[in-house]
């Protein structure tokens, strides 16, 4: 399956490598150029003796090259593919080189390892592991829930404390209270809501908005809460406590998840949510079930200055199953092993969105997961508008707004793109603003991850 | 989230000033709920449970107002040079921006709506884009423009019907200038009448920066106004002023320099042939001074020498050849012999760069090409040098002779090859055409004979390489990769990197050029 150039530069980890890459897709860069349905390679002359051999796993997209950029893909691997892209006819058909083979198969060993190793673990393990492996797992957990009630106990007092001292004078405070409460939290395994409390902190100390006290008062709130329902764990449903333990900081390994119920389908890329701190970069890539009408997140992750892993291309589909992370709205997947690229289906014709409908689903999931952050939705048929205030907002058929959030920064991109007609638009809904991720307009889906590249 | 008053004042003032008991709060579900929640927790709890009941209870608005109106179709340029112009918008080749936006205003086509946001931020930051930013935005481009006040500030001026209709009065300085401009271009006469009216209110910056919009539609109908304008109290004001009048054909300033000149110029034909006999003014007097002459200095001349200068750049070439019966080789010839060449010739090519940019009639353009053909410097003068940015007033195929004919010369005068390739700098804005297949053939072979005699790349050489990637003709380029040096040559490494960026940015131009022509897959 050939991306189109937009898709290929949207691989690139950075603009530099983006623009480096586009150099390098030159017929004049490269020699021994060859492709089969699966994959294609080529030699790309650099600076050493001996020319780079590129390569690229058409069905992922996956990527290999010789030359020692640390970037991933790199500008070898970008401008490769681009040159195909453009000149698809320089590409031999014909049989792969030793070199690529071999990693082929190397690919596809490692692969079949991964499906074996789980099928092994299950069937090779004696009532007297999977016991001893449980008792194991037991105490370590036990040992973990008492380090985080104890956190939670320190975080209960410090937002007494706040509570009690109000928050006119925060931002007179140094914030070293807020970084050691977070570093607290750390030590006691509650990573996740360090996090959260970390950027609850960079609302008062990292921005200058008006209303800031708003929006971290709604954080506050909701870690309070969550550390109550962490008391509270062994009288929630099930499928909650997975949200409560997840929120707080409780990560299940893959092969774990893995084990989770899966779903099979033909699943849509919707839109990319790239997030930045200082420590962790995220991005979530929201899928769409063609048949079940279902939604999954995929979450990726890079720690420092790496460089996120290539995402998951927009409006491309992706045939397999899916493992979701459990939980009262399970959205959280592990792809499986069999997930591929698969071709375009062809379009449905789209549904007119109804807002109201639309945020009565919104309660009903709120309901079932109260720390539910947001909520994918898919509107069709809506039209972008902005008012005299410059406030901007999505309108349906019947003439419901649904408000667009305030600090979304590609609004006159938007605009500019429907043109006051209606259009497909998918994003996330916060319980009081929309987030854009994507428009489709005439056939074509633009990306607008407020965070990532365009 | 929208918190009860007593809730807000609760969260900033803290518990301890504000108390939070569960009859302060307005909402009956939630007091209940709250009687059980301890008093340490119970601001947050309260948050929360608010928070949850207004996001689980949004109720979405209905639109009052009118809305937007969705724009008409129209002409968007297609997806391939789109793609083209995304890549300039990422950062791959930035240079080349102004000639995609030249190639798209030729294609006859509008900007593609998912580049209209960022061509228009950045037409916003650079004022010298939006003239070629705002005949590409389209009915959408203009609709996007007329909803965002600060765009309809920074484009009022370039996009008709979002400038002011009153804007001469109300509006900025650019717009005033911008509105002034555009009546000069329909009718000078109420253009002159408009500004006439209001000149003696005007303060210093309007009044520099009005007067030169004049230049728009001039005729002997504004003599009167600007022979006026001779005795403003600013400086700059008169000099615009003078700088019209000179350019002005038939103009009494005109007249009375050529009445203080002829009288220093004594022309006799002799059996040895015509014989010149220069004098200089004794005095500037205030007459003069008011007409511009002396005021200012010109480098390496005299002062006296400079009053000629001043004076024989306000007569056309062509009076000479008139009133001596020479041809323009032989009034070159004649003035280039005489003690004060600099201020004669000088003078004279400065005239005639105004002539060419004023009409370029025949008589201009012999006159032009006359004294710019020949690179090598006359009586010491760099002629060319002085009228290198007129050039481009030529028709093109005669610039290109000209270039021809330096490329020819340069075995013998260094600096014949630097004003050809000045000249090919000029194009670097361009469209398409750039320099003709011709001249780019010729252009790149004196590049690739210079190169093949240096070890390494100069200052010099590596701009003429950058230039030449912007300018040379992209259309066909199977000439660009022929005449290289061996792949053996033994200096490659330093010309490497060199040779390769003209040759990427080429195929660059190349794919946007072709892009234009391609339909959209």
């Amino acid at each position: 399956m050939t991306l189109s150039v937009d898709q290929i530069l949207a691989l690139a980890p950075d603009a530099a490598s983006a623009k480096a890459g586009s150099a390098q897709s030159s017929m004049a860069k490269w020699s021994g150029l060859g492709g089969h349905a699966q994959a294609l390679w080529g030699l790309c002359q650099g600076s050493g003796k001996e020319p780079y051999k590129a390569q690229i796993d058409l069905s992922v997209p996956a990527f290999k090259c010789t030359c020692p950029s640390r970037k991933f893909p790199c500008k070898h691997g970008l401008g490769l593919y681009l040159l195909y892209a453009r000149e698809g006819g320089a590409f031999t058909d014909c049989a792969a080189p030793q070199w690529v083979s071999d990693w082929l198969q190397s690919r596809e060993d490692r692969s079949e390892k991964k499906a074996a190793k789980l099928l092994d673990a299950d069937a090779s393990q004696t009532p007297e592991d999977s016991a001893a492996k449980a008792l194991s797992q037991a105490k370590r957990q036990e040992k973990r829930s008492g380090n985080v009630e104890a956190g939670l106990a320190v975080l209960d007092t410090w937002l007494g404390d706040l509570a009690r001292d109000g928050l006119a004078n925060l931002r007179s405070k140094s914030a070293k209270d807020w970084e050691a409460m977070a570093a607290r939290l750390v030590d006691t395994q509650a990573g996740a809501l360090a996090a959260r409390l970390r950027r609850t902190g960079m609302l008062i100390y990292g921005s200058s908005a008006p209303g800031w006290e708003t929006a971290v008062a709604r954080e506050l709130a909701q870690i309070a809460l969550l550390s109550q329902a962490y008391k509270r764990l062994s009288t929630l449903p099930l499928p909650l406590q997975y949200d409560v333990k997840a929120a707080i900081g409780w990560v299940m390994t893959n092969d774990e998840v893995l084990a989770e119920r899966s779903h099979t389908d033909l699943w849509e890329v919707c839109g990319n949510h790239t997030q930045d701190d200082e420590r962790i970069s995220r991005r979530t890539c929201y899928l769409r079930g063609r048949a079940s009408g279902r939604w999954a997140a995929l979450f990726q992750f890079s720690a420092g200055a790496q460089a996120l892993p290539p995402p998951l291309l927009l409006g491309t589909w992706h045939q397999g199953m899916l493992h979701f992370y459990p939980g009262a709205l399970p959205l959280r997947v592990a792809f499986g092993a069999d997930v591929a690229l698969a071709p375009t289906p062809a379009p449905v014709t789209p549904v007119a969105a109804n807002i109201t409908a639309l945020l009565g689903d919104y309660a009903a999931a709120l309901s079932a997961q109260p720390f539910l952050e947001t909520f994918p939705m898919l509107l069709e048929q809506v039209v972008p508008i902005v008012s005299e205030t410059q406030q901007f907002a999505l309108k349906d058929h019947a003439g419901a707004l649904l408000p667009i959030a305030p600090c979304f920064r590609h609004a006159w991109h938007l605009l500019a793109l429907a043109g006051g007609a209606p259009a497909t638009i998918f994003g996330l809904w916060s319980g009081d603003c929309f987030t854009p991720l994507s428009v489709l307009v005439q056939g074509r889906l633009y990306s607008l991850d407020p965070d990532g590249a365009r | 989230m929208k918190l009860e008053p007593i809730l807000h004042k609760a969260l900033l003032a803290g518990v301890a000033r504000v108390p939070l008991t569960p009859e302060a709060i307005a909402t009956p579900a939630l007091q209940s709920l709250l009687e059980t929640v301890p008093a340490e927790a119970r601001l947050w709890h309260t948050i929360a449970a608010a928070d949850l009941w207004q996001r689980a209870g949004f109720q979405a608005s209905l639109d009052s107002t009118s809305g937007t109106i969705a724009c008409a179709g129209e002409r968007v340029i297609g997806r391939p040079a789109e793609q083209v112009l995304q890549l300039i918008l990422r950062g791959i080749h930035p240079e080349l921006l102004g000639s995609w936006l030249a190639q798209a205003r030729t294609a006859n086509g509008v900007l593609p709506h998912a580049c209209l946001v960022p061509m228009i931020e950045l037409a916003r930051q650079k004022s010298a884009l939006r003239p070629a930013v705002a005949p590409l935005l389209g009915a959408r481009g203009r609709w996007l423009v007329a909803q965002q006040p600060a765009w309809v500030e920074a484009f009022g001026e370039d996009v008709e019907g979002l400038a002011p209709a009153d804007s001469w009065e109300l509006g900025s300085l650019a717009q005033r200038v911008q509105a002034l401009r555009a009546l000069r271009g329909s009718d000078p006469q109420a253009a002159l009448a408009m500004l006439d009216a209001d000149w003696a209110q005007e303060p210093v910056e309007n009044r520099i920066a009005l007067l030169p919009c004049l230049a728009t539609g001039i005729s002997l109908a504004d003599e009167a106004f600007l022979e006026r304008a001779l005795d403003d109290k600013r400086k700059e004001v008169r000099g615009a002023a003078q700088d019209l009048l000179v350019a002005l054909p038939g103009s009494q300033l005109r007249a009375r320099c050529m009445a203080r000149l002829l009288p220093l110029l004594r022309f006799e034909r002799t059996p040895a042939g015509p014989v010149l006999t220069v004098e200089l003014a004794k005095a500037c007097d205030k007459a003069m001074k008011r007409d511009g002459i002396g005021s200012v200095a010109h480098p390496g001349m005299g002062e006296k020498a400079g009053w000629l200068f001043d004076l024989m750049r306000c007569v056309s070439p062509q009076f000479w050849c008139e009133h001596w019966s020479l041809a323009p080789r032989e009034v070159i010839a004649l003035l280039a012999a005489q003690e004060f060449s600099a201020a004669l010739l000088s003078g004279l090519a400065q005239a005639a760069g105004r002539a060419l940019s004023n009409k370029a009639d025949d008589a201009a353009i012999a006159w032009f090409v006359t004294l710019i053909g020949d690179s090598a410097p006359r009586a010491g003068i760099d002629l060319v040098g002085m009228l290198l940015p007129e050039l481009e007033s030529l028709p093109q195929d005669e610039q290109e002779r000209i270039v021809a004919h330096w490329l020819g010369e340069s075995a013998n005068n260094p600096h014949a090859f630097a004003y050809a390739m000045h000249w090919a700098g000029q194009h670097t804005g361009d469209a398409a055409g750039s320099v003709s297949p011709h001249m780019s053939r010729m252009l790149l072979s004196h590049l690739q004979r210079t190169m093949a005699s240096m070890p390494q790349p100069d200052y010099y050489l590596r701009e003429h390489f950058r230039v030449l990637s912007r300018v040379l003709d992209a259309v066909e380029l199977h000439y660009a990769t022929a005449n290289w040096p061996r792949e053996d040559w033994q200096y490659w490494p330093q010309w490497r990197s060199l040779t390769d960026d003209l040759m990427e940015t080429l195929n660059f131009r190349h794919t946007m050029q072709a892009s234009f022509l391609e339909n959209d897959a």
